[in-house]
């Protein structure tokens, strides 16, 4: 018995992408219509570059961005996806000059976690190892550039070394942690992963909080220094979103190698069933700790550009709702998928911040500003929908889009 | 010494609201070979509807000072009839359509729930607790130096009843049967002639019975209820049951008695700030060493 | 599948394209990006777009980190940053209110109106700063809080950099001074001087010896109860214990066990009301005789409420107070006659702040040709740091580091009892 048939239906009815792929296909059918799909797509990028420049003035910056988040996911679902990243790129290169400081900040959020969703990817959407504990590597990497470079009256030791060089350390560090912590759990499936990570999780705040010598406890660690880039100082979100930006890309583009080459094959072969993998002689060991590895280094960098950023660092905003936030983001987005993971980050960050006033006022049903109180809410809703409408997300990877077919195509046939 | 014997049962108390707990998550991982991960939430609604029903009696009636053990009663039920509703909602819902989903799938949907049924409560209480109306006199034992509240009595003795009756139903009713007849296999459970869907339905029920009338009892225990009370103590009663052979009722029980003392104990010594790093410690530990349980069986050793 | 040299040759393209893209944008915008901080909503700027039901915060005010300009016919916003939401929105509403009190008392200045832009800070640091980016985009011109010392901490950066005036009436903890940050002042007492007044009352007035203290694991809690710890032991006292209670959790049982055998003559609390009255509560009912103290994270009727009786007899410190309290009192009328409930804690110090705020602008702001509001943001700071007032909660005047100064007002010490809290130094 599965999803009732008036709700797939719905769901089918509000995905953009299927009318632009089916108004593509139909006019293709001429050899007019054939032109204009092959060549129109080149028009894309001045066409927005336009709309990118008089959008705001019309809709505001929060309304043109999300309309361009809708018409990315259109373009990245048909075959013109290399013209969807085309948006992506203009649009998170160009839009934030317009933006005030509130509005930076949150593309400073959505770019950052849209870089944990890369390094998270790699162990939920590659290796398929839930990991629910994945902010104790982002914790790691904070709290080490927090420590070294702030003064001693912040709670650091003032080492006095550079961003640059930390950046790199913070990274090993994250990665050693994760395969300290990937060992006990090398034998654990499923569920019982996710609660032990969970559990990881918790433990690195708790010892953060506590191990008051080291980390100056709940007081936090304040002050820190801001990195620089030759002469200029990298002061704000603005100057640090293209930091992660760009780390964003390295991320993306290095994960999604390793997974087309052997490790990936070896990753897959784990996913789907490790007992079989590992009786084909697939050391399942090495793998999955080089998942935790890799996943938890990009979360250590992701760390240390948010102490930097933040310039005070405290336990509680390492807590569990990070760790879900990333996961939730990395799921509806779209698993094993980097473009889904982006596309996570910016209707899970971004859309709540674009709704923060918005109210809604029909009859008896009066909810004040919705992104920002009822965020969670949608969220909880947001991940149970997609699970039971579409669990390959919104943006699977081809391959999991031929998996998930291959499955209800298999299930209807069961039915009838 | 007496220091000792009062964090005895400072342990049981918890303890047993863990144990109580870790019985849902055993019953329904038992059939559905899933962690329902908003059982916790459950417990956190029973507890507001104990809430909202006592201060209901003590705000249009006197009851609550002539006839508190009715009111009390009411509470209870009331508590395990939303928990119920909620839970076969929940099942329907978040659940049912996923049964022959990749397994990462239900385990998400559950996360889903939780976070939605914390964060509705969060908004609707607005983040504030609600404080329970003087129901239950907060009077105790006191024997030496050792004092017991009379409703920590409550809660210790409501807890071993529910252990019991489970354990009765389980083993002794045409219900209890077709539980564990699913929980061992389903399809030649359906086979033989058991309704699947009709038993799991009410395997999610008497769960949520449990973790509801659970709810109701602790929130009158603390005097009160707030939207993130149930999602730790949901975690820990997972702990109990891995600890205890999940799938095994006796050996939630077990499972749940023995973190609630071992947490109570362990803030003498690290003190009360590394209570969830002890319990998750020990979960580890049980994993690595003895990934059955105390009561599990050897072969069933992974998810 | 032979993925390979395609995608790689894919993701080179759109590398490209990304470096083409980002160097373009580079150039175009180096001279642009840092003055134009404003967000155009629609042709003529101010007001809001109705498009497809989203609205986007509008600002009438441009402006830089130099100086604010307020153009004829708007208003003057003062933002509050304070928490609207969770259990400490008991302690941080009446913030909120007491700053509108003042504002609204005000009226105009120079012939502007003023108005009060309230974010919710959810007192930590992340939401802190969030709350302070929109503050910054709405175009205020100064902000009365945050609420929360760790908010303090990290939303001090965002504001610095804009230059923008900040005076909080409840942020404690000496780290938020210790950074050195020009542009923030506050009108309670940093927790250095609170936590050896506590210590001196307990000690001296109230001859305790021993103490057990127990903090909520926040950056107030734990801070306030380290400066306690180190009074209390220079003046000869013995800390027979320290524990920790997690903020949300409900029962405290074990550690309630441990203090009763540690037999302290007084418990020391460090934290906010909801843990506090529990804690109380399962202090009194576990048989434990010991005195009990806080301080203003629990001066609160909701304490003594949520603690169900067992608050009775608890000292609570509360901070600065005025010697003489007509001052007081005249506020704390006021405050009952426009909302109906007695001033709370902190009502007086957020009511100071604001008024030292409004003083300042109405001392520095010029009105130019046109009509319009122009205020010179390091002015104002300047015109903050000389500031002498005397008022609701004392005389107030700030040192180099932005904290109040010491001398001017008493530490005022409550008790509980008949339910209230009542004033006994």
């Amino acid at each position: 018995m599965s999803t009732p048939g008036w709700l797939s239906a719905l769901s089918s009815a509000l995905d953009p992408g299927r009318y632009w792929a089916r108004a593509a296909r139909q006019l293709e059918t001429s050899p007019a219509g054939a032109m204009v799909v092959r060549y129109g797509q080149y028009a894309v990028l001045p066409l927005l570059a336009i709309a990118g420049g008089l959008g705001p003035s019309y809709f505001g910056i929060r309304g043109t961005f999300a309309i361009l988040v809708v018409v990315m996911y259109a373009l990245l679902r048909s075959r013109s996806g290399i013209f969807g990243l085309a948006v992506l790129a203009a649009m998170l290169v160009y839009l934030p000059h317009r933006m005030d400081t509130f509005e930076r900040g949150i593309m400073f959020d959505i770019a950052l976690y849209a870089l944990l969703g890369i390094g998270l990817n790699v162990v939920v959407g590659y290796a398929g190892l839930l990991d629910l504990g994945y902010v104790a590597f982002f914790a790691s990497g904070a709290y080490l550039y927090a420590l070294v470079s702030a003064p001693r009256y912040g709670g650091g030791f003032d080492v006095g070394t550079s961003f640059w060089i930390i950046l790199p350390l913070a990274m090993l560090l994250a990665g050693l942690m994760g395969i300290v912590l990937g060992v006990p759990v090398l034998r654990l499936r499923g569920d019982y992963l996710a609660i032990v990570t969970l559990g990881f999780g918790e433990i690195i705040r708790i010892m953060i909080n506590n191990q008051d010598g080291v980390t100056n406890g709940p007081i936090g660690v304040f002050s820190i220094p801001k990195p620089h880039f030759g002469s200029t100082e990298l002061s704000g979100p603005f100057e640090l979103y293209f930091v992660v930006l760009v780390g964003c890309f390295v991320a993306a583009f290095a994960t999604e190698r390793i997974r087309d080459s052997r490790v990936g094959r070896a990753w897959e072969a784990i996913r789907e069933d490790e007992d079989v993998a590992s009786s084909m002689g697939v050391n399942t060991t090495a793998y999955k700790l080089m998942a935790f590895a890799i996943g938890a280094a990009i979360g250590g960098a992701g760390g240390a550009v948010y102490s930097a950023k933040q310039s005070a660092v405290f336990p509680t905003d390492f807590n569990l709702d990070v760790s879900i936030n990333v996961l939730a983001l990395v799921i509806i987005g779209g698993m094993g998928n980097v473009r889904g993971v982006i596309l996570g980050a910016m209707l899970l960050i971004g859309l709540p911040e674009v709704l923060r006033d918005f109210s809604i006022n029909v009859a008896f049903i009066h909810l004040d500003n919705l992104g920002a109180d009822y965020r969670l809410v949608i969220f909880g809703a947001a991940l149970v929908a997609v699970m039971v409408l579409r669990p390959e997300g919104l943006l699977p990877s081809r391959r999991r889009q031929a998996e998930f077919e291959q499955a209800e195509l298999l299930e209807t046939e069961l039915a009838t | 010494m007496q220091e000792w014997i009062q964090l005895l049962i400072d342990g049981v108390t918890i303890g047993g609201v863990y144990a109580v707990i870790a019985l849902g998550y055993t019953l329904v991982y038992g059939v559905l070979r899933m962690i329902n991960f908003a059982h916790g939430e459950l417990f956190m609604m029973g507890a507001f509807t104990g809430f909202y029903t006592l201060t209901a009696f003590e705000n249009n009636t006197s009851l609550n000072d002539s006839a508190p053990v009715l009111t009390i009663a009411v509470a209870i039920m009331m508590g395990m009839v939303v928990a119920v509703v909620l839970a076969l909602v929940m099942e329907r819902v978040a659940y049912r359509p996923l049964r022959r989903a990749p397994r990462l799938a239900p385990l998400i949907s559950a996360i889903g729930v939780s976070i939605l049924l914390r964060n509705i409560m969060l908004r609707v209480t607005n983040a504030q607790g609600k404080v329970y109306p003087k129901v239950f006199p907060r009077t105790a034992l006191q024997i030496g130096e050792v004092r017991v509240l009379y409703v920590q009595i409550f809660l210790l003795v409501l807890s071993l009843l529910f252990l019991v009756l489970l354990y009765l139903f389980i083993q002794r009713t045409k219900a209890g049967v077709a539980i564990r007849a699913v929980a061992e296999d389903r399809d030649t459970a359906s086979l033989m002639g058991i309704n699947v869907d009709r038993t799991i339905m009410t395997t999610f029920a008497v769960g949520a019975a449990l973790a509801g009338a659970a709810g109701v009892v602790y929130g009158m225990f603390v005097t009160t209820a707030t939207s993130g009370m149930g999602f730790i103590p949901g975690i820990k009663a997972f702990t109990a049951a891995v600890l205890g052979g999940i799938g095994s009722v006796p050996g939630a029980m077990a499972g749940g008695y023995l973190l609630g003392i071992t947490e109570a104990l362990s803030t003498k010594f690290f003190g009360a700030q590394y209570k969830d790093v002890v319990a998750f410690v020990l979960l580890v530990a049980v994993l690595i060493f003895r990934p059955w349980g105390i009561f599990g069986k050897r072969e069933d050793k992974r998810a | 599948m032979k993925m390979g040299s395609r995608a790689r040759s894919r993701m080179l393209l759109v590398g490209g394209m990304l470096a083409t893209l980002t160097l373009v944008f580079a150039a175009c915008s180096s001279g642009t990006s840092s003055t134009d901080k404003t967000s155009t909503a629609a042709a003529g700027g101010g007001g809001k777009t109705p498009a497809a039901g989203v609205t986007s915060a509008a600002t009438s005010a441009t402006g830089s980190a130099g100086a604010i300009t307020i153009k004829k016919g708007d208003k003057i916003k003062i933002g509050i940053s304070t928490t609207l939401t969770t259990d400490n929105a008991q302690l941080g509403i009446p913030i909120q209110d007491a700053a509108l009190l003042a504002i609204k008392t005000k009226g105009t200045i120079k012939g502007f109106a003023i108005e009060g832009d309230s974010q919710d800070d959810q007192c930590a640091g992340p939401a802190s700063v969030t709350a302070a980016n929109k503050l910054i985009a709405d175009g205020v011109v100064a902000v009365v809080g945050p609420m929360c010392s760790g908010g303090a901490v990290a939303a001090l950066d965002p504001y610095s950099k804009a230059n923008m005036l900040v005076v909080s009436a409840s942020a404690t903890n000496p780290s938020v001074t210790a950074q050195g940050k020009k542009d923030f002042f506050r009108t309670a007492w940093n927790d250095a001087t609170q936590g050896a007044e506590m210590a001196k009352y307990a000690y001296t007035t109230l001859s305790k010896k021993n103490v057990v203290l127990v903090n909520d694991q926040s950056t107030y809690g734990k801070g306030l109860m380290d400066v306690f710890k180190a009074s209390f032991t220079g003046l000869g006292g013995k800390v027979a214990g320290e524990e920790a209670v997690t903020v949300g959790e409900k029962d405290f049982s074990p550690i309630v066990t441990k203090i009763k055998s540690a037999n302290p003559d007084m418990v020391v609390f460090g934290g906010f009301i909801a843990e506090g009255a529990v804690l109380v509560r399962q202090l009194k009912e576990a048989g434990v005789t010991a005195a009990f103290m806080g301080a203003d994270g629990i001066a609160d009727q909701k304490f003594i409420d949520q603690a169900g009786g067992a608050a009775e007899g608890a000292y609570v410190s509360r901070g600065p107070k005025p010697t003489d309290t007509k001052l007081y009192d005249a506020f704390a009328a006021a405050y009952k006659a426009a909302y109906g409930k007695d001033a709370g804690q902190f009502t007086e110090q957020s009511s100071d702040a604001t008024n030292i705020i409004l003083m300042a602008i109405d001392k520095v702001a010029t009105v130019d040709g046109s009509g319009n509001l122009i205020i010179d943001r390091q002015k104002l700071i300047d015109a903050v740091k000389t500031t002498s007032y005397a008022g609701a909660s004392g005389q107030i005047d700030f040192d180099a580091k932005g904290d109040r100064k010491v001398v001017g007002a008493v530490n005022e010490i409550d008790q509980v009892k008949n339910g209230k809290l009542t004033r006994i130094q």
